[in-house]
């Protein structure tokens, strides 16, 4: 692997692409968050592309998933700008987050496992009719039908959609999050996962990793964090590498070895 | 076999409801009076306003949250319903002046733990002393009694069932529908069950606790004017040791400490359960103590049974 010894970054895919024909659906710049003296996040730029899955990568405290909640709402920017579909956005909470397209899948899955498999497709959301707001009757019939017709055309076998999510296992929760993320979501839209597989065991992973390639083919942008380099570079068309908050490097999945992407993810740019 | 057995005794309250049966079953064979019409009327009279106050108790509960001024409030409510009946008001006025004192304690209670994020506990046994002692004030700790029928309007009877079994059966169904069949209903479950999950999904998790404090009010404080009404008094020690028959009702129907379970229905149960107890203990002539004592043990035993280890205790 060649080096641009004056940038320090690869000769592989690394520069933002700002007007060269790219198309991309998020732009990150120069985003920048701490918690108090801890810098979680220095001046990062991320672009994901439409269509794509960006992986994204670095040890622990590296900045990945507050740079996740960043996009998804969770928590708010100190500096930087967001762009999505070349507009700019300012996204505040959860809400915003979901007006623009995104949605993400939090390492926790977010569940609740006391509800039943469409209570949790639809939690937020809940179709309702009769009085306005709250206090709407729930239509559960239609809801279940409409959670059944989206596991279906996901290929998720879940059993009855009356199943609470509490008796259901690690895989088949980490199905319900990726159902309930893309209930709502269209072919244009982001979607944005925090270590999908990481509490499921080989069997698990490789289903759930069928299930975010085929749904990325349908045209959803994906950006995905993950610990498991391997089933990164398998998935990603791209990678960034995160270390100590800030943006090492951006390289093409298909032309980067596991151990090449664990020297960017430990020693940065120091080596260059 | 034996699992399959397990799982029918554990699936919502059929445990309950068996040990209600037997319990029923046993002061009928032992007590005369016990299983008639006029005793069971009794029985629903005085489960009336524990339900009312429970369900509301029940709300809290299964939404995350936790409301031990139940008692207090209710004693302010009527304090304050009396005094102001006494002081010429027109009846229905002071019975919203009484609703809208409930709601206003919910209303604090609530923004003391979202707002200021005080733990439910500290801010509600806070709040029940507090009350306690305003309701005292306001009326230096004397009992008055209040000789006028429309005031005493809970004691009435209509097709023979006073009026506060008809409120109970309504209030129920009302309580039922909404928890299980509205939105709200859900989002309590929701918000209960998992609060982070709930932030997650855009919910705006403070605010609807902020809500369902001030929902449990409303309950509180009709329980309130129920309770001034059937007393037919402005009594400052009503309420008074409630929340211990509240708390052991509305556990004894499966709402947990941890939130995102339980039901107005299991609830219902569990206040008829408990009414029915104190109502055969009286008949049994001993000492009306042990009432409380059973109270306490069946409440330590429903949390118990509620917390234990998914393989049981070892």
């Amino acid at each position: 692997m060649e080096l641009d010894t004056e940038t320090g970054q690869s000769e592989r895919e690394s520069e933002p692409n700002n007007g060269d024909g790219i198309d991309h659906i998020l732009e990150l710049r120069g985003i920048s968050r701490s918690f108090g003296p801890v810098e979680a996040v220095v001046g990062v730029d991320l672009e994901l592309r439409r269509g794509e899955i960006l992986g994204v990568v670095g040890d622990n405290g590296a900045g990945k998933s507050t740079l996740m909640k960043i996009v998804a709402g969770m928590v708010k920017v100190d500096e930087g700008e967001i762009r999505i579909d070349g507009q700019r956005v300012e996204i505040n909470d959860a809400q915003d987050a979901r007006r623009h397209g995104v949605e993400m899948i939090f390492q926790d899955l977010a569940l609740f496992d006391n509800l039943d498999v469409a209570a949790n497709i639809f939690i937020g959301r809940e179709k309702t009719s009769g009085m306005p707001g709250v206090l709407g009757f729930l239509q559960k019939r239609q809801m279940h039908k409409e959670a059944e017709a989206l596991l279906r055309r996901l290929n998720i076998d879940i059993g009855s959609t009356k199943t609470k999510v509490g008796v259901l296992s690690g895989g088949q929760r980490q199905m319900v999050a990726i159902a309930r993320a893309l209930a709502f979501e269209e072919s244009e839209s982001i979607l944005v996962m925090d270590e999908p597989s990481a509490a499921l065991g080989a069997t698990e992973s490789a289903t759930v990793n069928e299930l975010i390639s085929s749904i990325n083919q349908t045209g959803l942008s994906i950006i995905l964090i993950s610990h498991r380099i391997p089933e990164v570079l398998s998935l990603a068309h791209r990678v960034l590498v995160m270390k100590r908050g800030r943006r090492v490097d951006v390289v093409d999945a298909a032309s980067l070895t596991v151990e090449e992407c664990v020297n960017l993810i430990v020693q940065g740019n120091e080596n260059r | 076999m034996i699992r399959r057995v397990q799982e029918v005794l554990l699936k919502d309250n059929t445990l309950l409801l068996l040990a209600f049966i037997l319990m029923i079953s046993y002061f009928t064979w032992e007590l005369d009076y016990f299983f008639t019409k006029v005793n069971s009327i009794t029985i629903l009279q005085y489960s009336a306003v524990t339900f009312v106050s429970g369900a509301g108790f029940a709300i809290v509960l299964i939404g995350g949250g936790l409301d031990l001024s139940v008692g207090s409030a209710m004693m302010v409510v009527g304090v304050v319903t009396g005094k102001v009946f006494l002081a010429g008001l027109p009846l229905p006025l002071c019975l919203v002046i009484g609703m809208v004192v409930g709601i206003t304690i919910g209303y604090i209670n609530g923004l003391l733990v979202s707002k200021a994020r005080i733990n439910p506990l500290i801010v509600t046994l806070g709040m029940m002393f507090v009350l306690r002692g305003i309701g005292f004030d306001l009326v230096d700790g004397r009992h008055t009694r209040i000789r006028d029928d429309g005031y005493r309007w809970a004691r009435e009877r209509i097709g023979g069932l006073p009026v506060v079994v008809y409120i109970l059966f309504a209030v129920a169904l009302l309580s039922i529908v909404m928890l299980r069949y509205t939105k709200l209903g859900r989002l309590i479950y929701a918000v209960g069950g998992n609060p982070d999950a709930a932030r997650q999904a855009a919910i705006n998790v403070d605010r609807f606790r902020l809500g369902l404090y001030t929902l449990a009010g409303l309950y509180f404080g009709f329980a309130g004017i129920m309770l001034a009404s059937m007393l037919g008094a402005v009594a400052p020690n009503s309420g008074t040791g409630r929340e211990l028959v509240i708390a052991t009702a509305v556990f004894l129907g499966g709402a947990s400490l941890k939130g995102g379970k339980g039901s107005v229905a299991g609830t219902l149960i569990g206040v008829l359960f408990v009414t029915a107890l104190a109502n055969g203990v009286t008949q049994m002539q001993i000492i009306p103590e042990i009432v409380m004592v059973l109270n306490g043990v069946l409440l330590i035993a429903a949390v118990a049974f509620d917390q234990r280890p998914k393989g049981g205790y070892r």
